[in-house]
């Protein structure tokens, strides 16, 4: 498993998470207690957001989960948008480092897309909070949000865009390819994950190269590279 | 400021923000299908409503589902609020039964355009222009249907996702015109269905949308090439549908 063995996916449980540092007087600096606290208002946010909606997660929720004061609350944020964003840019960054750091840029363009695929959908299965806050929710939360979600896809795009050197008629390609490829992969997973159903969704990952690659390489190539996923994942 | 005072005024804030939040349309969570009921049955021949229904339609399109309120609606529309309120259970209710009925009008465009179309090809390009057709015609119109629905709340994101249901399940018919042996499942017509729906977003949010003819072609791409294959989609890409 490619997100546990880089150590980003936390084994403890969300209480555990959650539990915060000792009353009282204590010796630990008071930077480290802010940031403790503002980490767990983000985490709390996404849980809170992927189980109830952003509509309906409030303040006094977020600060109750993290177990923070509600001044506190307001402290680190002006209000539920800005925690929300801040936990937004926090999950997608974490993404950022996980795809820097498993997808080799040495390897052949196929398999570079083969590997991001399945490291996004295992990621989105081990992390189904974050996942569901990024894909779901991000969409649900106001102007802010989406745009944030609209430049989420458009990080994506250029790895994938990188594709268009594989074929000969790329100049005919629509400029608006590779964001629509990645908002129509996003829009599967975001359907698992409404319908709480993303048990399977490895399995989808065959289909789902298919579709990226046909345009770069052909629909014979892709059909070749979605076998050996499928392969893989049989194994 | 001392260290009380400040944590006062953060309590203040607090309270300011609960209030502002709390007649936030988009935080109902009353049951959709109870409103949709009530205005359903409130429809009728209203010149009032009619007026309600144009001035709701042109100011979400114009500026969002959250810089709208009942009063400015009822002022453009020159009506009362009582009427609004015979009208509709709330803003949200009005929202939705709007949206209901302009996307009723849009697929009714849409089926007349296929009707009598059997060949899967040509009714996607038939159900192409006559989307184009009907998003190009009010610029308002447009966002309001494909725009707005992101972040007014749950029954807008409901609606949003039939849109793109609704798109899949017209793509899903392309699985009969794959070659071969290659296994393709509903999952393609979501991806598919997906990308459609992010382009179209795009381009009405940019104000792009009068342009359609330029990007239709695009759309005809996203939506046969996981079933045609590369080559034949890029020929789409040549078809000048609307001039």
């Amino acid at each position: 498993m490619f997100w546990y063995r880089l150590g980003m996916a936390d084994s403890r449980s969300l209480s555990e998470r959650l539990s915060k540092l000792p009353p009282g007087r204590h010796l630990i600096p008071r930077d480290f207690v802010s940031q403790n606290q503002r980490e767990r208002m983000l985490l709390a946010t996404a849980e809170l957001v992927a189980e109830r909606g952003y509509q309906k997660t409030t303040i006094e929720l977020i600060a109750k989960t993290a177990k923070v004061a509600l001044v506190t609350f307001y402290e680190h944020f002006a209000n539920k948008e800005e925690c929300f964003l801040a936990a937004l840019d926090e999950s997608v960054a974490a993404a950022g480092e996980v795809f820097a750091e498993l997808i080799d840029e040495e390897q052949p363009w196929v398999e570079q897309i083969s590997t991001g695929l399945e490291v996004f959908l295992e990621m989105v299965v081990a992390e189904q909070a974050r996942a569901k806050l990024c894909i779901v929710e991000s969409q649900a939360a106001g102007g802010e949000a989406l745009a944030r979600y609209q430049s989420m896809l458009e990080k994506a795009a250029p790895k994938l865009r990188e594709g268009r050197e594989l074929n000969p008629r790329a100049a005919r390609l629509p400029d608006g390819l590779e964001v629509a490829i990645v908002g129509g992969l996003m829009w599967l997973v975001h359907q698992r994950l409404v319908a709480g159903n993303v048990d399977d969704l490895k399995g989808l990952l065959p289909e789902m190269l298919q579709v990226t690659l046909t345009p770069y390489v052909g629909e014979v190539e892709a059909a070749r590279a979605a076998e050996a996923a499928q392969a893989r994942a049989a194994a | 400021m001392s260290g009380r005072s400040r944590r006062r005024a953060l309590r203040r804030r607090h309270r300011r923000g609960r209030r502002h939040n709390g007649g936030r349309p988009g935080d109902s969570t009353r049951g959709e299908l109870g409103k949709a009921d009530v205005s359903a049955s409130r429809r009728g021949s209203d010149p009032a409503r009619e007026r309600i229904a144009a001035a709701t339609v042109e100011m979400v399109g114009e500026g969002g589902f959250a810089a709208v309120d009942i009063a400015t609606i009822c002022e453009r529309a020159q009506v009362s609020r009582a009427h609004f309120v015979r009208c509709f259970a709330d803003l949200e209710d009005c929202f939705l039964c709007l949206h209901d009925e302009v996307m009723g009008e849009l697929c009714a465009r849409v089926d007349a355009a296929c009707d009598g179309r059997r060949a899967w090809h040509d009714r996607i390009w038939a159900a192409g222009v006559a989307a184009m057709r009907y998003l190009q015609e009010d610029a308002a119109r447009a966002r309001f249907l494909v725009v707005s629905v992101n972040g007014a709340g749950s029954g807008a994101q409901e609606r949003r996702d039939r849109i793109v249901q609704r798109i899949a399940d017209f793509l899903d018919g392309g699985r009969g015109e794959v070659d071969g042996e290659r296994p393709v499942s509903r999952c393609t017509a979501e991806i598919a269905a997906g990308a459609v729906y992010g382009t179209i977003l795009t381009k009405v949010q940019s104000g792009s949308v009068e342009r359609g003819e330029e990007f239709l072609p695009e759309l005809i791409y996203l939506a046969t090439m996981p079933y045609l294959g590369a080559r034949a989609a890029e020929d789409e890409l040549l078809v000048q549908p609307l001039r």
